[in-house]
């Protein structure tokens, strides 16, 4: 269990986190929506240490600490366990999409070759992959290279995933796929954090949806009741912005 | 006038040669892998900019690259003799520079000459690599060792590959001064043989084609490396062909 109490992060003089807090529970799937510049993906970032959060609390599973305090062995433990799944898929481009997914069982987690290897098959099998177990990522395509960094991130097995946009550089017909692989690993029961503009996703997959605004949580609660059942003007506007309820309550007549 | 030009001596000089090779070889591979390493230091220091230290190697640079490699054999040949001295006149020690080899001093000079200008091409391939790979390779848990050590460099190395082969092939080029550090390559070899009997322009000739074919094995085995290297860049397969198929 994750739980975060008033992050502040700042680049320079620009605020971008404004006290967040956040609680993400085991086996639990939480969205994170927002405007951009709200600061979805630098509070996944400052979860992974990717970012250096300024100030704040941060709980997790074995590890207590307050950032500005935080020990090496704290930081360690925020990044072993978290994984992110990014926008831009990050692969590893001098190394085969077998090999992406192998990188960290051998170097990170000091498995031998033979059980990475048969680990990394496993996952690249589970996001249908393993025919292209030999390709680089250049021979890929967005929404298969997509695949490739969930898989990367799953064989690791971190307590949590966090996912930063993780469609939002695909073509349309790409993300389909994306996201199908995105809800099996939901429906495993891995704990996630999701940062997305797929409202409809979003509504379907996650546990607990927060809105972030100005760096602040605007509100947080069930899907229904962030994106249907709000009264707040700001959150009505940004989903009638994003065409969300057209398009679902006409599929799924809610 | 028969004697002006001898074409066969030109030939028959290299296998005499050739016993000078090693010693030109040996300078030119050692001093290559320590410029690379001192280069990839001094590149380090450049891209994260360390207060004192990013200063001291600025001035490295810029004095190596505005001075004649001659002048520094000449420097590092004068230079670290005097050196121990003034260590065993402070310290009371007795370092004695007459026992360190003279190949030494052509090793250090060359090396930290070509380290200067390696430094420049190798930190534009290492900022050239994606950052978002190393956000990656960080988010798995890679320390920043194992992600320069995994990630970056074979990355760069594809980018600093024509590079690294031209700095290869003015180490080579460079070795034929080393003769001022008392080092008898071939260069120096082959003023001695001519000595002879004065025949310095057929030897001179013979000398230039051992150091051009020494360079051009050189570009061939970069040639064939830079090859090897794109395997990241491979085409793009047609990933759409069972679909077309479908349709």
């Amino acid at each position: 269990m994750i739980e975060i109490k008033g992050l502040h992060k700042s680049f320079k003089k620009l605020k971008v986190l404004n006290g967040v807090d956040l609680t993400v529970e085991d086996g639990q799937v939480v969205g994170i929506i927002g405007a951009s510049g709200s600061g979805k993906s630098t509070l996944l970032r400052c979860i992974d240490y990717l970012e250096k959060p300024n100030s704040g609390h941060i709980r997790f599973d074995d590890v207590d600490f307050d950032v500005s305090r935080a020990t090496k062995n704290d930081v360690n433990y925020m990044k072993s366990h978290t994984t992110m799944v990014f926008q831009q898929f990050n692969l590893f481009k001098q190394k085969t999409a077998l090999e992406n997914v192998m990188e960290g069982l051998i170097i990170v987690q000091k498995k031998s070759k033979h059980e990475a290897k048969e680990i990394a098959e496993k996952y690249l099998d589970l996001v249908g992959l393993s025919d292209r177990a030999d390709h680089y990522p250049s021979q890929l395509s967005g929404g298969q290279q997509q695949r490739v960094a969930i898989a990367r991130a799953l064989a690791l097995d971190p307590k949590v995933i966090l996912f930063d946009e993780p469609t939002s550089a695909l073509d349309p017909e790409m993300i389909q796929e994306v996201l199908k692989v995105i809800q099996k690993v939901a429906k495993s029961g891995k704990t996630m954090v999701i940062v997305s503009h797929e409202m409809n996703f979003i509504y379907e997959i996650c546990d607990k949806v927060v809105f972030l605004e100005d760096g602040k949580v605007l509100q947080e609660g069930t899907p229904a009741e962030v994106l249907v059942h709000t009264d707040n003007e700001r959150i009505k506007q940004f989903v009638s912005k994003v065409n969300f309820i057209e398009t679902y309550v006409n599929q799924y007549n809610i | 006038m028969a004697n002006v030009f001898d074409w066969k001596l030109i030939f028959t000089n290299i296998p005499e040669l050739m016993k000078y090779l090693p010693i030109t070889l040996e300078v030119t591979f050692i001093s290559y892998i320590m410029s690379l390493i001192v280069g990839l230091l001094v590149a380090l220091i450049k891209i994260h900019k360390p207060k004192g230290l990013y200063q001291l190697t600025a001035f490295y640079v810029s004095f190596t690259r505005g001075t004649p490699v001659l002048v520094q054999l000449y420097l590092t040949y004068f230079g670290i003799p005097l050196v121990l001295q003034y260590i065993n006149y402070k310290r009371g020690t007795n370092f004695n520079a007459s026992f360190i080899p003279s190949i030494i001093f052509a090793l250090v000079a060359l090396s930290l000459n070509s380290a200067a200008y390696n430094s420049e091409f190798i930190r534009a391939a290492i900022e050239s690599v994606d950052r978002g790979q190393i956000e990656a390779a960080g988010s798995i848990g890679m320390t920043p060792w194992q992600t320069l050590r995994r990630i970056i460099i074979p990355e760069a190395l594809v980018v600093a590959l024509p590079s690294l082969g031209n700095a290869l092939i003015n180490m080579a080029k460079s070795t034929s001064l080393v003769y001022t550090c008392a080092v008898v390559d071939i260069t120096a070899g082959g003023k001695l043989i001519a000595g002879r009997n004065y025949r310095y322009f057929e030897m001179y000739l013979s000398l230039s084609i051992i150091y051009w074919v020494i360079t051009l094995v050189i570009s061939i085995v970069f040639g064939i490396l830079e090859k090897k290297s794109k395997v990241g860049e491979k085409e793009i397969v047609k990933i759409n062909d069972r679909n077309k198929r479908i349709a």
